[in-house]
């Protein structure tokens, strides 16, 4: 057999130098990169773990996370409406004529005047274009028009109560209208916010300055970047690193890297209840579920092993309304676990399905709860299977009605019940799970037009009440969602809406305004 | 060699090839719509976890054409893009080729500064095996090569991370912009792959050395630099060439994975970000030039190969 050959000479040593000019790049990669944290003039940097740019064929744009756009209205932390563009509002004709009354003084991004021509002519873009609303929240308005440089008419078929919260925040984002094309499309963001864009490098960052002429307060960072950080892990370590100076956003933070931050020297880590509520949703239509008497034991099983506590306490704060207890005007508190579990249902011919969302078990701990459903069912011997989908395929189940349980998010949008029942409960809601009640349709339409608040909320108690007894959908926890900074912040905090407040975010050092 | 003749028969029929290859995909690409369960007009109408109103989704869907046959939609999407127009994006509005021209050179980079490095340490690695005797260094780096290719990217990732990030801080842990933040994603990319393509060039080395010509040479008396630059290299890199074409075109096509954990805003996650929105115009825009790049890679090694190896060529004057 022949032996190989060997190579013997400086080409061979050569190799050497080779590993050796490697090394040498990366330490001058390493010297090359701007860390800024040191330097401290990169201004206020928030790790986020989804896009807020949304470009030119949304209604906004940018996220409200950005603070570049404002609204008629936003909801306090009670989901209340309050005054931000619209100084005040009343309404006539019985809730069918609302006027609102803008703010002197109020200047889009070049310097113009911010008008109720401007106003009427963005909420005509909203309500036409099917991907601006949705939700079809205009569903019931006839025209919007500008009796003067400062008011703002809206005429509806049929009275509104809650129509400052309608008008609140993603329903009425005011842009300047020669900024919009012919198709309703923002061709560059205009509009009224603390901060304007600066940059957006897509799918990476979104870079805002601070707006020079704001008609309000003026934020103590001049400069905000958004980096998109997709990966939970990564978005952790680039804060431990120094790299982003908070991660707040829509999970940002995991429940199961609690331990890790806590033990991270200069980083706090906080929480705060937001307008998101978790649901658990039964299919009405076939069996087991389509007794109350089995629903409610689900829920009265569960609750005895106190499942939510269990594998969501971190984040998750009992549920007592069918929607955010946030909103305080209707924090009525009457649902209430079964006490009694009572016998299991008999089981089908085939296993329960579990149905998840694929982009929801990354954020939230759906999956460690249905598999603790998952056992509880098979103990009580009704087999289940848990199926994760992606959004096509999990919405087309949900229609179709092929699953047994699923597992969803919602946010109170509007902060009135409204929103939920209009889209859950109400026999002719889009999401409705196959549960048909009259008595809570009759009391869901009269609420959504009745002006009197007394009588609202006896009806809007009347809904819940109706909800648990049948327990159609049933609110799983409130969440609590986890953020967090390093130690070159002195204070940031984020909304009930995921929002960073960069209004009051503030430098450690106060000396210097980045 | 009269080499015109044989390489444009050659060139034109790997031409009609790629048209075809294209072609396909572009079936591929566009039956996503109609294979993938949901409503595209519902899902964009979703992106917030709100519940669209069955009106509002009707309208989208006839505004955006998607409620006309699947075949007239197909045969208009052709054509546009036979025109080069791609359409816009069903989520952002923005043209699909301003999008994805967003994400070229994001990707570009990450690829070459990866290929450069599969290149560079695979040829390394190979050498390596006949470097004095191919004794300990080769004994060393072998467990070391077989462990990288082994590791998960994502594990190599994090560990990187750990190490020059969080460890030492040389470099930052994830994103874009600067040598500083190319350096951990190419490095991810490339250790694996160059420790796999390494243990190929190692074996062809191996049995180039034990060839004939080589120890003729060497009894010749040929400078060892004579012998490895004219006889060794060209010899056991010529089926590597196909090797590192194919890398390349896969690292063009976007890493997901690393593209993702480093925040690198490249190619592979606008693919997986279209597909969950399922913006169909911009997965349809993606994917047909991630299939240009991988087949124009292949055949741009395959020409080289060709050209380089003589034999191959009197093959394809023959075909």
């Amino acid at each position: 057999m022949k032996r190989p050959l060997t190579i013997r000479g400086r080409e061979g040593r050569s190799l050497l130098p080779v590993l050796c000019l490697l090394l040498a790049l990366l330490a001058c990669a390493a010297c090359g990169q701007d860390r800024g944290a040191a330097s401290g003039d990169r201004g206020l940097v928030i790790g986020i773990g989804r896009d807020l740019y949304y470009g030119p064929d949304d209604r906004t744009y940018l996220h409200g996370s950005t603070h570049t756009w404002e609204a008629l209205t936003y909801l306090d932390g009670d989901l209340r409406p309050r005054p931000w563009l619209a100084q005040s509002w009343r309404s006539s004709d019985h809730g069918r004529v609302w006027d609102f009354f803008l703010r002197p003084g109020v200047r889009f991004h070049d310097g113009t005047p911010f008008t109720a021509a401007d106003a009427a002519f963005c909420i005509d873009r909203v309500r036409k274009n099917p991907k601006y609303d949705p939700v079809d929240s205009y569903r019931d308005l006839i025209q919007v028009e500008a009796l003067g440089p400062l008011h703002l008419r809206f005429t509806l078929k049929e009275p509104c109560p809650f129509f400052p919260g309608l008008v609140a925040q993603y329903n009425s984002p005011m842009v300047k209208p020669s900024a919009v094309d012919q198709a309703g499309r923002i061709t560059r963001l205009v509009a009224t916010g603390p901060y304007r864009l600066k940059e957006v490098l897509p799918g990476y960052e979104v870079r805002l300055e601070a707006s020079p002429g704001y008609w309000g307060p003026k934020p103590a960072f001049r400069r905000v970047t958004f980096r998109l950080l997709m990966d939970a892990q990564t978005r952790v370590m680039a804060l431990i690193a120094g790299d982003v100076d908070a991660v707040a956003d829509v999970g940002a933070i995991l429940p199961e890297q609690v331990p890790d931050l806590n033990h991270a020297a200069g980083i706090i880590l906080k929480s705060r209840e937001v307008a998101t509520t978790h649901y658990l949703t039964f299919n009405c239509r076939r069996a087991p579920f389509d007794e109350v008497a089995a629903r409610r034991w689900l829920l009265a099983t569960m609750a005895r092993q106190n499942l939510v506590q269990r594998m969501a306490g971190r984040i998750a704060i009992p549920a007592h309304n069918t929607y955010s207890r946030l909103a305080k005007d209707y924090d009525f508190g009457l649902l209430r676990t079964p006490p009694e579990a009572g016998p299991p249902p008999a089981p089908p011919e085939r296993p329960l399905v579990i149905l998840l969302h694929g982009g929801t078990v990354q954020r939230w701990p759906y999956l460690d709860l249905a598999q603790a459903m998952q056992q509880m069912l098979a103990q009580a011997g009704l087999p289940a299977e848990i199926q994760v989908a992606e959004a096509g395929a999990y919405y087309q189940a949900l229609k179709k009605g092929d699953y047994d349980l699923a597992m969803n998010p919602n946010t109170l949008m509007t902060g009135d019940p409204d929103f939920f029942y209009s889209y859950y409960l109400a026999s002719d809601a889009p999401a409705n799970p196959g549960w048909h009640n009259p008595e809570a349709d009759r009391l869901i339409a009269a609420a959504r037009r009745e002006m009197d608040p007394t009588r609202r909320l006896l009806m809007l108690q009347g809904v819940e009440a109706i909800v648990n007894r049948e327990a159609p959908i049933w609110p799983l926890f409130h969440e609590r969602a986890l953020y967090a900074h390093g130690p070159r912040l002195a204070e940031f905090s984020m909304d009930y809406f995921f929002r960073p407040a960069l209004l009051s975010a503030r430098p450690a050092s106060a000396s210097k305004t980045p | 060699m009269s080499g015109a003749p044989w390489l444009s028969v050659w060139l034109a029929r790997r031409l009609g090839a790629v048209l075809l290859v294209l072609w396909g995909v572009s079936l591929v690409a566009f039956s996503l719509q109609i294979i993938c369960p949901g409503d595209p007009a519902e899902l964009i109408l979703r992106t917030r976890y709100e519940t669209p109103a069955p009106k509002k989704m009707a309208q989208l869907r006839r505004s955006m054409g998607l409620d006309r046959p699947a075949h007239e939609q197909y045969l208009a999407w052709l054509g546009r893009v036979l025109c080069l127009d791609l359409g816009r994006s069903y989520r952002t509005g923005e043209p699909v080729a301003a999008q994805i021209a967003a994400r070229l050179p994001a990707t570009l980079e990450l690829a070459l500064a990866s290929f450069a490095l599969v290149v560079a340490l695979s040829t390394l690695l190979g050498l390596c095996a006949v470097w004095r005797g191919g004794r300990w260094l080769d004994r060393l780096l072998q467990p070391i090569s077989l462990g990288l290719v082994s590791l998960p990217s994502y594990w190599l990732a994090l560990l990187l991370i750990a190490l020059f990030a969080l460890g030492l801080g040389w470099l930052p842990v994830a994103g874009f912009g600067g040598p500083a933040t190319l350096v951990l994603p190419a490095l991810t990319l490339g250790l694996g792959a160059a420790a796999m393509q390494g243990r190929v060039l190692r074996v062809k080395v191996l049995e180039v050395m034990g060839q004939d010509y080589l120890r003729f040479a060497m009894a010749k008396g040929l400078s060892p630099g004579r012998i490895l630059l004219r006889h060794l290299l060209p010899n056991a890199l010529v089926p590597m060439i196909t090797l590192w074409g194919m890398s390349l075109g896969s690292l063009l096509g976007g890493v997901v994975v690393v593209e993702t954990i480093f925040a690198w805003p490249g190619l592979g996650r606008l693919l997986v970000e279209s597909l969950l929105g399922r913006d169909l115009p911009l997965v349809q825009g993606v994917v047909l030039l991630m299939a240009l790049a991988f087949v124009l890679s292949s055949l741009a090694a395959d020409l080289l190969q060709r050209l380089l190896d003589p034999r191959l060529s009197a093959e394809g004057s023959g075909v």
